[in-house]
């Protein structure tokens, strides 16, 4: 692993391996669209609505394996109490949070067409996506709390991993309470699938170009949030070395008074 | 086609808010980096960088 001072020529957070990976992002959302706005057919059920599942599911997906990462890296910290494995955690939480949201935003522009209803209250699934997004949000407000950096790390990673624990009942929520949600359970196990040839095609092909695409937005944020650590340690340096002089200048002032005096 | 409205609202808002975060993400890079001095800017790059 090379420094950027070996290569300063560069002046951002990317890198050969972030290039390759947002080129093949790239590509691959040009190609998302095509299989899952003209090459797919349409359901049986939803008839073209079922197209929103294309970014839907990837979303959720998205953000699950974000706060999994967070969990790892929060679990991590507490372990090694390493900053390396914080920021990977305070990284990966920012962009589930936004993936979070997108996945139930879509879902609300997929239900009302469906359902008749953009939002339900009483839904198992919503409601346990909502709480899951607002314990991140929480996790994140956490992080810019000020005070000693190691406590606020400490106490985003035991929240971090509290609300790792809503992941699952998330999951579970459409089969737990079945008759008190409106959502779908699971088109695609392991097992079986609802869907036709192409339409799982456009599905398993989001998840990989979602799945890719996380792999760049997390480096990217790793490296702002190592950046933004490195800015924070170094203006917590110079207000020490400024502290110190004025103290030394002080301490002179006052020897020098002392000398003076008869 | 069926709730076109619905279908183009969810992929415009799914690939806008991709597109604006990453151009966040790669303007916050690049402001940061001018701010730490290169001896302390690690994790940087990946292996086989030129």
């Amino acid at each position: 692993m090379k420094t950027l001072g070996e290569r300063d020529e560069l002046r951002n957070t990317s890198s050969r391996g972030t290039r390759i990976l947002g080129g093949l992002s790239l590509v691959g959302i040009v190609f998302m669209g095509l299989i899952g706005l003209w090459w797919s057919p349409e359901d049986s059920d939803m008839g073209d609505l079922v197209r929103i599942m294309y970014v839907h599911v990837p979303s959720a997906w998205l953000a699950y394996m974000a706060f999994i990462l967070t969990a790892i890296g929060s679990a991590m910290f507490l372990w090694k109490r390493s900053v390396w494995w914080d920021l990977v955690a305070g990284a990966s939480a920012e962009i589930g949070v936004l993936f979070c949201a997108l996945a139930l935003v879509t879902g609300s522009l997929w239900g009302r067409p469906t359902w008749g209803t953009y939002w339900r209250w009483g839904d198992a699934r919503i409601v346990t996506t909502l709480v899951l997004l607002l314990m991140y949000v929480g996790y994140l407000a956490l992080r810019h709390v000020d005070g000693d950096p190691t406590q606020r790390s400490k106490r985003a990673a035991i929240v971090g991993l509290i609300a790792a624990g809503n992941i699952p009942v998330v999951r579970m929520s459409v089969v737990w309470w079945s008759n008190r949600t409106l959502h779908q359970k699971d088109t695609v196990t392991l097992a079986d699938t609802k869907l036709d040839n192409m339409q799982l095609v456009a599905l398993l092909f989001g998840v990989a170009v979602f799945t890719i695409l996380f792999a760049w937005m997390l480096l990217h944020r790793f490296r702002i949030a190592w950046l933004e650590n490195e800015t924070e340690q170094r203006g917590l340096e110079q207000a020490l070395i400024e502290r110190r002089s004025e103290s030394l200048v002080k301490a002179d002032r006052a020897l020098g008074a002392a000398e003076v005096r008869p | 086609m069926n709730g076109l409205g619905y279908i183009i609202a969810s992929w415009a808002l799914v690939f806008g808010s991709i597109a604006v975060y990453a151009v966040r993400l790669v303007q916050r890079g690049r402001m940061l980096t001018r701010r730490v001095p290169s001896q302390r800017r690690r994790w940087m790059s990946t292996e086989g960088d030129a």
